[in-house]
């Protein structure tokens, strides 16, 4: 089974905040979408399992990335090279991995849900949509079924401890949430990173993969990069609430209008009593 | 503007995006739409008009049977082809996130994931997103034509009654769904032992009044009954009673469930930053002056020993009640 998995590089945060020194330029790559790197776990335990292998592909600018991924265990590692004064967003990475990934040929793609730096959990459904396969978002759970090995059977994590189990056969692409392994610890004195050493990445430009820059032009554009500022919100209406209630509500001592209060003093089974009927109460609340 | 501006609407959860799109279409001036999916449809326009949908297309599927994103995708997809709006909006759930995706890339069109603010600025719609984990904002704009579309975070939605009430105008629509690729096993909802702290509907919390183990082992009695995971004070931590991984407040979790059970627990304000966005405290606790019971809705000044065997008997009685289990549906 050869499986490829998505990562992508994190570059640093772009403003300069004031009072603070720089220690490196901005832009630079520091480090790996840390999900990704859970999916590349994901993808090496099912190697050991089943045997096939491991490709690791990444749009950037960085070749250091898929290095630490060769030093992990991955077989191979390709980079597609993209310019770094380039506008990306997640329309034009999932427009140019799967090209790249069906010139390797692959059974299974792995990648991250949730991707640090922009914040959105676009790419792996993206990528599943372009090349018209199969796609299971936010997998905690991954097992092989079948008898051939085929067909995988993956959790799906949803808000509120729900999991929905689906049946995918391959090929497919899973993006991984964290939870879904232990971040794998690989010593430098170990063969694994030596032999990692030794592998070579190898470089694609966009234009090998016969996408013009016409339809890569990103569908959006960025105005403005700015220190986190919180958003204008909606008011809350409040009513029957004392001048001394509303203070504490404008400074966040509490969390709402607490008109209800009510107390009960050494009587445990009126307690128990009441309990339960809030708990009741709160209960069909929340279902209407 | 007279055009029309859409949000799709989950099933169980439409009147916060509701409320995000009738603040947008008072910004643009258009048609609040929704877009409801199955069944149910029709029954839900009265409470989303309420909301300030004013037109409301139910798209009723040929299958009838649970939905994937994919099917989802496809009737959305279609449903644009026809009448393409301004905006289309959907939630950023799961479910709503992946509907998005694929609708974008069926249709070419440009979309702006996880937003925390919308805004209609001299005739351009303007996005803004959190970006480097939540350190800078982003704000963006289009470069493609419209439809464009948009999730919005779920931290930011809250659904607000609008002012002026309408009952939508309904538009059916039908389409027949192509198979889908994946296949729906199962759903299971996790036992109280493996539900993690931050995505319970229901925790109890003990604090440094459960003294050893046998008050311990009565509070697990007690979540089993409720089916909601324990979590614990950092007190509660070091005296033994629950595991690290279940800390509650500034060094631990920051949970946000519906009810808080607080046991035991004096309310310092470190572990109470972790319970800001509790929406029904209860507090057992000895001590009246405990600072805890200033936001328990419900708050039992009492030994907890008592209190809960007594609640547990009651419970086991049961039939006086409705009992429900908090995390069980």
């Amino acid at each position: 089974m050869r499986i490829i998995v998505c990562i992508k590089e994190l570059t640093d945060y772009p403003i300069e905040r004031q009072g603070t020194v720089r220690r490196r330029p901005a832009g630079i790559v520091v480090r790996v979408n840390p999900q990704d790197l859970v999916a590349l776990g994901e993808a090496l335990s099912l190697r050991e399992k089943i045997g096939g292998e491991v490709i690791v592909l990444s749009l950037g600018t960085d070749e250091r990335t898929l290095r630490r991924a060769l030093t992990m265990g991955a077989d191979g590692a390709i980079l597609v090279e993209k310019n770094e004064e380039e506008q990306e967003d997640w329309h034009t990475t999932s427009l140019v991995l799967p090209q790249a990934a069906s010139r390797i040929g692959f059974d299974l793609i792995l990648c991250g849900t949730w991707r640090l730096d922009n914040m959105d959990s676009a790419v792996g459904v993206g990528i599943a949509e372009h090349l018209g396969i199969a796609v299971v978002t936010h997998a905690v759970k991954i097992e092989v079924t079948g008898e051939d090995a085929r067909t995988l059977q993956v959790h799906k994590r949803l808000p509120k401890g729900m999991r929905e189990i689906y049946k995918v056969p391959l090929p497919c692409v899973i993006a991984v949430e964290e939870g879904l392994n232990q971040p794998r610890y690989v010593p430098i004195w170990g063969r694994c990173y030596r032999q990692g050493l030794t592998k070579s990445v190898e470089h694609i430009a966009i234009s090998e993969l016969g996408i013009t820059s016409e339809i890569l032009s990103p569908k959006t554009t960025i105005l403005e990069v700015s220190e986190m500022r919180p958003r204008t919100r909606l008011g809350v209406k409040v009513s029957g609430l004392s001048l001394e209630d509303k203070l504490r509500l404008l400074m966040g001592e509490i969390a709402k209008p607490s008109d209800k209060q009510e107390l009960i003093v050494h009587e445990p089974e009126r307690a128990a009593k009441k309990f339960l009927e809030k708990l009741s109460e709160w209960h069909s609340e929340r279902k209407t | 503007m007279n055009s029309e501006v859409w949000c799709f609407i989950e099933p169980g959860r439409g009147n916060e995006i509701a409320t995000e799109i009738a603040r947008l279409g008072e910004q643009t001036g258009s048609v609040t739409c929704g877009v409801v999916v199955g069944k149910v449809g029709k029954d839900l326009a009265p409470e989303l008009g309420q909301y300030g949908i004013t037109k409301l297309y139910a798209v009723e599927p040929s299958i009838s049977n649970i939905l994937s994103p994919e099917d989802y995708a496809y009737l959305v997809t279609h449903l644009i082809k026809k009448s393409p709006p301004y905006v289309c909006l959907f939630a950023a759930s799961p479910l709503g996130n992946e509907v998005a995706v694929r609708v974008a890339v069926r249709l070419g069109a440009g979309l702006i994931t996880w937003c925390i603010d919308l805004n209609f600025i001299s005739g351009k719609l303007i996005a803004t997103k959190k970006a480097y984990d939540g350190k800078a904002s982003k704000r963006i704009a289009w470069q493609c034509p419209p439809p464009y579309l948009v999730t919005v975070a779920p931290e930011v939605m809250e659904a607000i009654p609008a002012e002026k009430v309408h009952l939508p105008v309904i538009q059916e629509e039908r389409f027949s769904l192509p198979p889908s690729k994946v296949e729906l096993v199962g759903q299971v909802r996790l036992g109280w032992r493996d539900m993690p702290l931050t995505e319970a509907i229901g925790v109890l919390g003990v604090g440094a009044g459960i003294k050893d183990s046998t008050g311990m082992s009565l509070i697990k009695h007690l979540a089993e009954l409720l089916n909601m995971p324990v979590g614990g004070t950092k007190r509660a931590d070091e005296m033994g009673l629950v595991p690290r991984e279940c800390r509650i407040g500034a060094s631990g979790f920051s949970i946000e469930p519906n009810v808080y059970i607080a046991i035991g627990i004096s309310g310092a304000s470190h572990h109470m930053v972790g319970t800001r966005k509790v929406k029904h405290v209860v507090a057992i606790n000895k001590d009246k002056a405990a600072p805890i019971f200033d936001i328990a809705e419900l708050g039992i000044v009492d030994d907890f020993n008592p209190v809960v065997t007594s609640i547990i008997k009651q419970w086991k009685r049961g039939t006086e009640y409705d009992t429900p289990t908090e995390n069980a549906g």
